[in-house]
């Protein structure tokens, strides 16, 4: 075959090569990051994650006012954040990107060599607490306190 | 002059637009076909198709192809709505599903082309803004390295590894939250 000898799939701008690896499960992106640096490099980049975003969860970017104080972070951390809400908390059905931000930030504090100082977790509860109480208080109640327990139970 | 979007559908039908290749072969195909492209479809509506229109970028080899898709997913859009009005709910669903697997069992034979033409037809889609093509395309190409090493995908697409094992070593790390 001719392609073989010229590499076709270099001919493709990087919004394409985007294209064709946001068609893939997550599963497979660390294989396809490990080609080469061009491919790795993609996945350094907010492109990637912003298009996996817009056809993973269409109405996520829709929320305006981001509450708490957790970051929200760049395209990559949002869509960790996304994926992690959808794949490991158990919730009503509807994926909360709140939740899976709160899942990563207490993940993080508590893998720390040092135990964090104790006024920013409590400080992160407080604030999320404070945030469910501005909206539908059982949808969020349940899966706020899954979240923190489960953060609790697996990495402690 | 047919308005944009679904404005007189028989006009639109009738009408015929002249698409020119790169290498100047002519090709006469109706707006509804030529207007699954996205480019085209704004080009049309701004009134600038008179004489042809042409596209530097892609060859008679793929546009022949190109148009072979829009043809199929135009006519099938065409039955569906044509259907829509004349048959009971049921029957809408039983010619639903029957157009929908025709066009299944089309796309399928239509990707299979050598992966030169495959990425041919993905720069062809990009540029005419044909969404369905490209999402059709792209997942083929995701398709052929899925479940595949990095060593694999590289013989595969006669790709250099200028990566350092440290840095591979690295990449898996920093992607390992996906598989926890």
């Amino acid at each position: 075959m001719t392609d073989r000898s010229d590499g076709p799939i270099g001919r493709l701008p990087e919004h394409l090569l985007v294209e064709i690896f946001t068609h893939l499960p997550v599963c497979e992106w660390v294989q396809v990051a490990c080609v080469n640096k061009q491919w790795a490099n993609i996945f350094q980049g907010d492109c990637l994650w912003q298009t996996a975003i817009a056809r993973n969860w269409p109405s996520a970017g829709l929320r305006k006012r981001w509450p708490g104080p957790i970051p929200r972070g760049s395209a990559r951390r949002r869509f960790q954040a996304l994926y992690v809400s959808e794949n490991f908390v158990p919730s009503g059905g509807e994926i909360d990107e709140l939740v899976g931000h709160t899942y990563l930030y207490l993940k993080e504090q508590l893998e720390r060599p040092a135990m964090p100082p104790s006024s920013i977790l409590h400080g992160t509860i407080i604030g999320l607490l404070s945030y469910s109480m501005a909206v539908p208080v059982e949808s969020l109640e349940n899966t706020y306190f899954s979240v923190f327990i489960r953060s609790v139970h697996c990495l402690w | 002059m047919a308005s944009a979007g679904s404005g007189d559908e028989k006009a639109a039908a009738a009408a015929m637009i002249t698409l020119i290749s790169s290498d100047n072969e002519k090709f006469e195909v109706t707006e509804a076909t030529a207007t699954l492209s996205q480019t085209i479809r704004h080009m049309i509506e701004d009134g600038c198709t008179d004489g042809g229109v042409p596209l530097p970028n892609v060859t008679s080899k793929i546009l022949a192809r190109v148009i072979e898709y829009c043809k199929k997913h135009a006519t099938a859009a065409a039955g569906e709505e044509g259907s829509s009005s004349s048959f009971s709910d049921a029957a809408f669903l039983e010619v639903d599903r029957a157009f929908l697997e025709e066009l299944e069992e089309f796309d399928d034979a239509f990707l299979e082309v050598d992966r030169a033409t495959l990425f041919d037809l993905i720069l062809a889609a990009n540029y005419l803004d044909i969404k369905g093509l490209l999402n059709l395309t792209c997942q083929k190409v995701a398709d052929s390295v899925k479940g595949k090493t990095p060593e694999q995908i590289r013989e595969m697409y006669n790709i250099v590894n200028d990566l350092t094992p440290e840095e591979e070593a690295e990449i898996r790390r920093e992607t390992q939250w996906a598989f926890e």
